[in-house]
């Protein structure tokens, strides 16, 4: 990569909060921009750049046509391709919607149905190849920040997924799904994320998504115990990453 | 260095009214940083004690055990810049107060896994200025197994000071001249002989308190049998493969190393975290190739270094019954339990 | 006191590309003493730091004789060797070692050596075809069989037939040969030389290198053929974070595998009860 890398930040069906997070990035934010181009980025700055880029980064999941348009344009100008955020790599919340009929759901928010032709929502690696993906709604800073310093050396990033509880233990958070018996995430959702949330005294949500080699179904049956019914514990495993094969076994487990 | 030698000149014992136990932390303090167990919600943490008045000695288990005092969950080993190597060392003067038999049983294991052949000088730094004032154990915790193991619940060997709870008061026994450097910054009164048979008294009450489930020995000669068991598949389907049984264990050490850049990509630190035999990449290697990629494989892999592999490497089990992944398992896989799933009961 | 965790700087003196993911390197520590006190033996490791990239363990590939350098042919698999591939002469690279055992030298004596190798795994015995060849009279008969996936991937290939002697005979074989490339020698994966190598059972030590799945076919056929587990040694591959017994990751029952191996007696491994191997 000669000179600074240019940048390109794109946004599909998302709520910008992971966009939000590049801009919320202040200690390093002034590094970041010295180290990098931002060529495109519709909602930091006002003069966007055309490509080709260096590293795209796309926010949101895939939800209609137009969508995946815009998804293959943004592959053909990146040379790396990154999925910002739980939305583009497995779905996120919009994919709460997949298990239901697609014209029920449009109907359920959008008055004027004849506009509306959308897909069932799925993560950006659905419809291009994908370099490499920042999990979690939203992304976690110091990935991003990881990731921009792995692009600069040009080396993939030594990432790990085991599960939160790892990082829980190491936060000598007291266990919610043990000592409040709450139905937590935790021991099957990617870590990464600094255990956040029972951080926090909230159960994990598995917005990051299956750690890797996850028993979802052990955990299903484990939330089972706690009370939960099968279409509750369906529910916990569809929030972000239904679309993935490791909670979609949780989601049937029961 | 906590090497507990008992002589006679030691034989003295002194007493603490229980009110009286948080001032020896004070005391302590002064000199060192205390380490010791206080209350976070409904579980207790080992962790620096602000005053005596955090201290805790009513604790059954804390949630990390005291191995993170010596070898922190993430820690820097040296940092870099320019072609220069900085060694980084933080080890400072620490007394880790009210440590179980079990977490002090661990702790001699540590010494050895971290001081064969290689020493690990980050660990030895710190062990060096480690003083350790035991807690011998008076009730029984749902999950504790130390008597099997040969641990607990009263300690012999490798404590500073030991405090055993006499009702009203603590008996302090010292076990090395560290101990006795401990004890010149407090003050206390000499324990009279009876208060020394009573100790002798709760201690017996206490260890009837055990099942003696199965022998350490016969343990061992179960796995020696069982790595191909069947009931090691039905284990790994609720296992959720989720590490905190090595997370908490007292005596697991495995850690993996990473270097820390900065922005500039020329300062940076190499870091060791503790790692887990249970996460699917521990044994991933550069070409792809995982030597144990099925959760059934690293449950193995945990249970018998823990039971059967230590005692080949050091000469002990490497289990010392303090029930943590026990009591930290969501899927509730009990060592003691699988051990006897293996043996067909 | 010295931290046994801290590398120390070695220049690049030469590059010499093998095969096109496939590079040795040639470098001596910067400090002249510290080279010269440098001893390795035949299958022992170093660990090399690419800092910012992190730590490898790459198996040393040169002659334990040479003591004014010392070789890694490094495959460009990972965070660190990737980084390595961009240097070139000159460049500094930090490392620590050596460390683990070596191949079983002293054992040869009088003996027949069939060296096995698959692919990388070529690498690490190589410093054993060197000392054989500096010490005929350390061993009766050796045999070396080679086998690559094509003849591009073979390494050190100037050097494999020049390595033949009265008493080293020396057999290649690729699992295939691309279309237009000349090939001499045998097709077929490693084991398929087992039909027509003159080594026998009797008076004969094994050492064996490569992709696990090869020398589980190699550890296989070599018993088939009546060789027995003590006379056969291996050279295992596994994680490894520290190189000196403390990550844990190389554990392999009670032993570590940086420590009591990589090389390995065959035999001791089928005393463990996780399979190794088989």
């Amino acid at each position: 990569m000669s000179g600074k890398p240019k940048i390109a930040v794109y946004k599909l069906s998302s709520c910008a909060g992971c966009q939000l997070e590049f801009l919320n990035l202040e200690p390093v934010l002034l590094d970041v921009v010295g180290a990098l181009d931002i060529s495109y980025f519709v909602m930091a700055k006002r003069d966007n750049a055309p490509g080709p880029y260096d590293i795209g980064f796309v926010e949101g999941a895939v939800t209609c046509g137009e969508e995946i348009a815009k998804l293959k344009a943004a592959r053909r100008d990146c040379k790396t391709l990154v999925a910002l955020g739980s939305c583009a790599c497995f779905g996120g919340l919009p994919s709460i919607k997949n298990w239901e009929p697609q014209r029920e759901v449009e109907a359920r928010v959008y008055s004027e149905l004849w506009a509306i032709h959308s897909t069932k929502a799925y993560g950006i690696d659905q419809y291009v190849p994908v370099d490499a993906y920042l999990r979690g709604c939203p992304i976690d800073k110091g990935e991003l920040v990881e990731l921009i310093k792995n692009c600069l050396l040009g080396a993939a990033p030594a990432w790990r997924f085991p599960a939160v509880c790892t990082e829980c233990k190491i936060k000598e958070n007291v266990c919610l799904l043990i000592y409040e018996n709450k139905p937590c995430m935790g021991p099957v959702t990617a870590a990464g994320c600094g255990a956040l949330c029972p951080t926090y005294g909230k159960p994990c949500e598995g917005c990051r998504g299956p750690a890797h080699d996850a028993n979802a179904p052990s955990l299903a049956r484990i939330f089972g115990d706690l009370g939960l019914n099968a279409a509750d514990v369906t529910r916990y495993f569809r929030k972000y990453a239904g679309t993935t094969p490791a909670f979609q076994e949780g989601a049937e487990a029961l | 260095m906590a090497v507990a030698k008992v002589s006679e000149r030691w034989a003295a014992m002194s007493l603490v009214p229980k009110e009286e136990v948080g001032l020896l932390v004070d005391g302590l303090a002064r000199h060192y940083q205390v380490i010791g167990p206080k209350q976070k919600g409904k579980a207790f943490v080992l962790e620096k004690l602000a005053s005596g008045q955090e201290l805790r000695l009513d604790y059954q288990t804390s949630i990390l055990p005291p191995r993170k005092a010596l070898i922190r969950p993430r820690e820097t080993m040296f940092s870099f810049h320019d072609n220069q190597v900085e060694t980084v060392q933080d080890a400072g003067p620490q007394v880790l107060f009210g440590l179980h038999p079990c977490d002090v049983h661990a702790l001699t294991l540590l010494d050895q896994v971290f001081s064969l052949e290689y020493e690990d000088p980050y660990y030895a730094a710190r062990r060096q200025q480690t003083y350790v004032v035991a807690l011998n154990c008076t009730t029984v915790g749902e999950n504790c197994f130390c008597y099997l193991m040969g641990t607990g619940p009263t300690l012999r060997d490798g404590y500073d000071l030991l405090l055993t709870d006499l009702g009203n008061e603590y008996l302090v026994e010292v076990g090395s001249d560290a101990g006795e450097e401990l004890l010149r910054h407090l003050s206390l009164r000499p324990a009279p002989r009876v208060r020394v048979v009573e100790k002798e008294k709760r201690l017996d009450q206490v260890r009837r308190q055990f099942r003696q489930q199965m022998e350490v020995t016969e343990m061992r000669e179960v796995l020696a049998g069982s790595y191909n068991h069947p009931a090691w598949r039905e284990l790994a389907k609720d296992c959720l493969g989720c590490g905190n049984c090595t997370m908490v264990c007292p005596t697991c050490f495995c850690f993996q190393v990473k270097d820390q850049l900065e922005l500039d990509l020329n300062h940076g630190q190499r870091v060791r975290e503790w790692d887990s035999c249970l996460l699917w990449d521990y044994s991933l290697v550069a070409l792809g190739h995982n030597f144990r990629p099925q959760l059934e494989t690293r449950l193995k892999q945990r249970l018998y270094h823990k039971l059967y592999y230590y005692e080949d490497q050091i000469g002990t089990p490497g289990c010392v019954g303090c029930g943590r992944c026990v009591t930290n398992c969501p899927a509730g896989i009990h060592p003691l339990e699988v051990v006897a799933r293996l043996k067909g009961e | 006191m010295a931290n046994p965790y801290q590398p120390a700087p070695v220049k690049i003196l030469a590059v010499q590309r093998e095969t096109y993911d496939t590079t040795t390197y040639t470098m001596a520590f910067t400090d002249p003493d510290r080279q010269a006190a440098y001893r390795f033996a035949p299958g022992q490791f170093n660990m090399l730091t690419v800092f910012g990239l992190g730590e490898a363990p790459i198996s040393i590939s040169s002659d334990a004789e040479d003591r004014a350098s010392f070789q890694h042919t490094i495959r460009h698999v990972g965070r660190v060797t990737n980084a390595i591939q961009r240097m070139g002469v000159g460049d500094t690279l930090w490392v620590r070692g050596p460390y683990g055992n070596g191949w079983p030298l002293a054992q040869m004596e009088g003996r027949n050596v069939l060296v096995v190798a698959g692919g990388i795994g070529l690498a690490p015995l190589r410093p054993v075809i060197y000392y054989l060849l500096n010490h005929p009279e350390k061993f009766n008969r050796a045999e070396i069989l080679y086998g690559a996936r094509t003849p591009a991937d073979m390494l050190f290939s100037n050097q494999l037939l020049q390595w033949q002697t009265e008493k080293v005979k020396v057999r290649l074989t690729v699992d295939q040969v691309p279309n237009g490339d000349a090939w001499a020698h045998r097709v077929g994966v490693v084991t398929t030389l087992f039909q027509e190598m003159d080594s026998q059972p009797a008076n004969t030590l094994v050492v064996t290198c490569g992709p696990e799945i090869m020398m589980r076919f190699v550890v296989k056929g070599l018993m088939e053929r009546g060789f027995e587990a003590s006379q056969i040694y291996v050279s295992l591959e596994r994680r490894m974070n520290c190189g000196i017994s403390k990550c844990g990751k190389c554990q392999l029952g009670p032993k570590y595998v940086c420590r009591d191996g990589p090389v390995f007696a065959f035999a001791e491994l089928t005393l463990l009860p996780e399979p190794v191997l088989v």
